[in-house]
């Protein structure tokens, strides 16, 4: 287009602003009108999944005992609802407990859940459990459970806080979505709507389906071997050291707000390490797993942090894969749980289960 | 460096708009070379020096360049100067890469940073931006800039920073030189292509990069059908992200008053590789054809000729040795893996065998009666073309080139067995037993997009220069227009990946 042809057509008009201006504006009629009659006329609460509750409900601060952390939390292999770990917790405190946790969340995603319950809004006194993998303990790359599973941007822009300068690209950038969704419910909770869109084609089920369904590792269908190879095969090429400071650095940020924080120290299927790796090798990964262990339990203790080592206390039984456990394996996380709130009411000092 | 689909780039284009409306034409250069380098400064403090440097180096040894009668010292400049910023380039990807490796061996972590080892903000950009310069001037097509600021703002203009295109200097700093006003049209053809890019990547690419990525974490664990299915959607995928980049940054650019040169023209309706490669990633392309390929192909021919290589080889040899060069350049452009240099050479031997063959394969053509049915023969031609270019993409996606042949021969297992032709137990099921949360899922929401691809690569490519034809919508009723970009908005916000990736080309 030449200059001659540029000044014979029109200049943008004001009439050309308004009418972006409008559909603009029409377009944020129907998003929130859309959203409005989801919210009253389809049962939406019963499409989404319950593991990945941090991302879709609307407000947190009704609840005062939390799990976060990764897969170990997220009662994957369970046949029913009141089979998960935060329904017997809840069962056993007669008290509501949140699901925080969510799958293959790396170090960082965990840090930011701690993050995004401060952001939250409080009542009072609040405790949260936070799962730490035996296997994090040697830092063996990739977490086994959805390693392509990203969260970052949902856990970004869900409660963004004021936002004070100096501040990051990345924390205007959850700011303003946060604020500019807040009116549009499709748009505020963005997990809720892709639950949504995906139950569309099919209505998804969350238990008994799958891979998320009870089963003991030693069922028979390569399911615990296959992912205990591939966790050898992340443990061979990860060559980084040993740390835990990723829980020092969420514990700083839930107690900066007055949060309780609880270390869990997950239980560790010895019996099959020791099946898949003879007697001997598996003794001898176990025992690495074991005295990592004790010298971050003392890390922990030493800064005060509460903590409940359960690594020996699941039988074999009790799991699904290395780290995972099933209906029985979550049942007796459950009562370890449970029972730290009875340690911690009689005592003043920071409990720690062992 | 703020995403260009994020909110917070919204805001910073709209202020830029904004700034640049008010100053008015002359002074236009001002506030977009100050949002170019505040945009380029959000990725690294790094990416600002590096880019002053470029620039600088560009517009002192053009100007040198220029200036010197001795043709010999002309071409000693220009080599130095073409030497340094391609070594410049190159050193800072190895040394990238090198930290790279450190940060993953070394022990002590936090030593080196993430940060610290990803290449700068648009390096590979800017770089093949500034030696198209000096080669321009030296050739005197194009007169050495004058204006440091202008230059500068050729070199780092914040819309081809991310990922292109790889503009020429005749018809980028002429129009910094002069600039144009935005007429209606422009501005409103400029939102349209926004919100068609929009559309590419937030619904397309970005879903369907979930099933690519679930498909090519585990190649070894996933059925043929599903490699070769998964293929085809990365090629797709790959298309609407890159493109969708290159709609974004030339509405956008529109907006501004400038015309960022097309970088596709339906690709995918190629009718050869070489036809293919034209149609690709056009501005870089066009960059290699007319700095590498050319050249050599010339230069290579004189040599041949001079050392009396019969006179039917020459053409072939030279041709064939060029192509590799280009390709295997074109696939180091886009990393030092060894999977982009597979990537280019698998390209180069199709199209080597294709010039090699051309003859016999028009021979066997005219025997079969291929002319008598032109649909048929370019139907043909299509199809075959997108068959190779999804080989090449299996390299280009794979994470070795170990795993891209892999993929490759249980591919070729499974066709065969489907067939009849193999064994089938071994190709046709996964390797291992037992469901896995990793294993690919394509589900409805994906065969929708593939759909939506569809309609989108069907516009394109009866459009106007691979760019949809805008002025057919202009003939739609209004009612309908709108409901279409309504549907568009729609589709973008409800049904968009909100945890999509960012652009892939981005990252080279």
């Amino acid at each position: 287009m030449s200059s001659s042809q540029a000044g014979a057509r029109a200049p943008v008009s004001s009439r050309f602003f308004i009418r972006v201006g409008l559909f603009v504006s029409i377009c944020a009629a129907l998003v929130w009108s859309l959203g409005e009659l989801v919210r009253c006329f389809v049962p939406w609460l019963a499409l989404q999944d319950p593991r990945r509750r941090l991302l879709w409900e609307e407000d947190l601060s009704r609840w005062r005992i939390f799990l976060l952390g990764d897969s170990a939390f997220c009662s994957n292999f369970v046949d029913r609802p009141e089979e998960t770990l935060w329904a017997r917790l809840s069962k056993l405190q007669n008290e509501e407990v949140f699901p925080g946790a969510l799958n293959g969340a790396t170090e960082e995603q965990v840090i930011e859940q701690a993050r995004l319950l401060t952001r939250a809004g409080s009542i009072g006194s609040r405790v949260v459990f936070l799962d730490v993998v035996a296997t994090k303990f040697l830092r063996f790359g990739q977490p086994l459970e959805g390693s392509n599973a990203v969260y970052d941007k949902a856990l970004a822009r869900r409660f963004a806080g004021k936002l004070r300068l100096p501040c990051s690209l990345d924390e205007v950038e959850a700011w303003l979505l946060y604020n500019c969704t807040k009116p549009f419910f499709l748009l505020r909770c963005r997990d809720a709507t892709e639950a949504l869109v995906k139950a569309a084609g099919h209505r998804p089920r969350y238990f008994h389906d799958g891979a998320n369904r009870d089963r003991v590792w030693r069922d028979g269908s390569g399911f615990a071997r296959e992912r205990f190879e591939r966790f050898l095969e992340s443990r061979n090429n990860s060559r980084t050291a040993p740390t835990l400071d990723w829980v020092l650095r969420a514990c700083a940020v839930l107690r900066g707000a007055g949060i309780r924080p609880v270390v869990v120290i997950y239980p560790l299927n010895r019996a099959l390490i020791q099946d898949y790796l003879g007697t001997v090798d598996g003794e001898k990964l176990y025992g690495q797993f074991a005295r990592a262990r004790q010298a971050e339990m003392a890390k922990l203790r030493g800064r005060g942090i509460d903590t409940v080592d359960l690594l020996d206390r699941v039988p074999s039984e009790g799991f699904a894969d290395l780290v995972h456990t099933n209906v029985r394996g979550d049942e007796i996380v459950a009562q370890e749980l449970h029972s730290w709130f009875g340690l911690a009411g009689r005592s003043d000092h920071p409990p720690t289960i062992k | 460096m703020p995403e260009v689909t994020s909110l917070s780039f919204a805001v910073f284009f709209g202020l830029v708009l904004v700034c640049t409306f008010l100053t008015g034409r002359s002074r236009r250069w001002i506030p977009l070379l100050a949002a170019s380098m505040l945009f380029a400064a959000c990725g690294s403090l790094l990416s600002v020096v590096l880019l002053s440097l470029f620039s600088f180096w560009g517009f002192g040894l053009a100007r040198l360049i220029e200036s010197s009668q001795n043709p010999r010292v002309r071409r000693m400049l220009l080599l130095c100067a073409v030497g340094g910023a391609i070594a410049a380039l190159y050193a800072y990807r190895s040394v990238s890469l090198l930290g790279h490796a450190i940060q993953v061996s070394l022990p002590a972590r936090g030593l080196i940073g993430p940060e610290s080892t990803a290449v700068p903000l648009g390096l590979s950009y800017y770089s093949l931006k500034v030696v198209a310069y000096l080669f321009e001037v030296y050739a005197r097509r194009l007169p050495s800039e004058r204006h440091l600021g202008r230059f500068f703002l050729y070199v780092a203009v914040f819309l081809e920073l991310p990922a292109g295109p790889i503009d020429r200097p005749q018809a980028l700093l002429q129009q910094l030189e002069d600039p144009q006003g935005v007429d209606q049209e422009t501005a409103r053809n400029g939102l349209r292509l926004i919100l068609w890019g929009l559309v590419k990547k937030i619904f397309v690419a970005d879903r369907l990069g979930v099933y690519v990525g679930q498909v090519f974490l585990h190649p070894r664990e996933e059925p043929w059908f599903a490699l070769a299915f998964g293929t085809v959607v990365f090629g797709v995928q790959l298309y609407c992200d890159f493109s969708a980049y290159s709609d974004l940054a030339i509405g956008l650019g529109r907006l501004l008053g400038l015309r960022l040169q097309r970088n596709f023209n339906a690709p995918y309706a190629a009718r050869s590789v070489s036809d293919f490669w034209r149609r690709w990633h056009i501005s870089l392309s066009s960059w290699l054809r007319d700095y590498v390929f050319l050249p050599l192909t010339y230069k290579l021919g004189r040599v041949l000729d001079a050392i009396h290589v019969p006179s039917n080889l020459v053409d072939t040899t030279a041709f064939s040795v060029s192509v590799f060069v280009t390709m295997l350049l074109a696939g180091l452009w886009h990393g030092e893996q060894t999977t982009y240099l597979a990537w280019g050479a698998v390209l180069a031997l199709f199209m080597s065998v294709s010039v090699l063959t051309r003859k016999a394969r028009r021979a066997i053509g005219r025997r079969i009666g291929f002319g008598a049915h032109p649909r048929l023969r370019n139907s043909v031609r299509i199809l075959s073309t997108l068959v190779m270019t999804n080989i090449a993409w299996v390299f280009f996606r794979a994470s070795s080139v170990a795993d891209g042949f892999f993929i490759l021969r249980r591919i070729g297992e499974g066709i065969a067995a489907s067939a009849g032709l193999g064994p089938g137990s071994v190709a046709v099921g996964p390797l291992r037993a037992g469901p896995d949360f990793a294993r690919a899922t394509f589900g409805p929401g994906q065969a929708a997009c593939l759909l939506v691809f569809v309609i989108i690569a069907l516009v394109e490519s009866h459009g106007v220069d691979g760019e949809p034809d805008f002025a057919r919508l202009d003939r739609l009723p209004t009612w309908v227009r709108w409901s279409l970009y309504a549907t568009a908005v729609l589709a973008v916000l409800l049904l968009g990946v909100e945890e999509g990736s960012g652009f892939i080309y981005a990252g080279f």
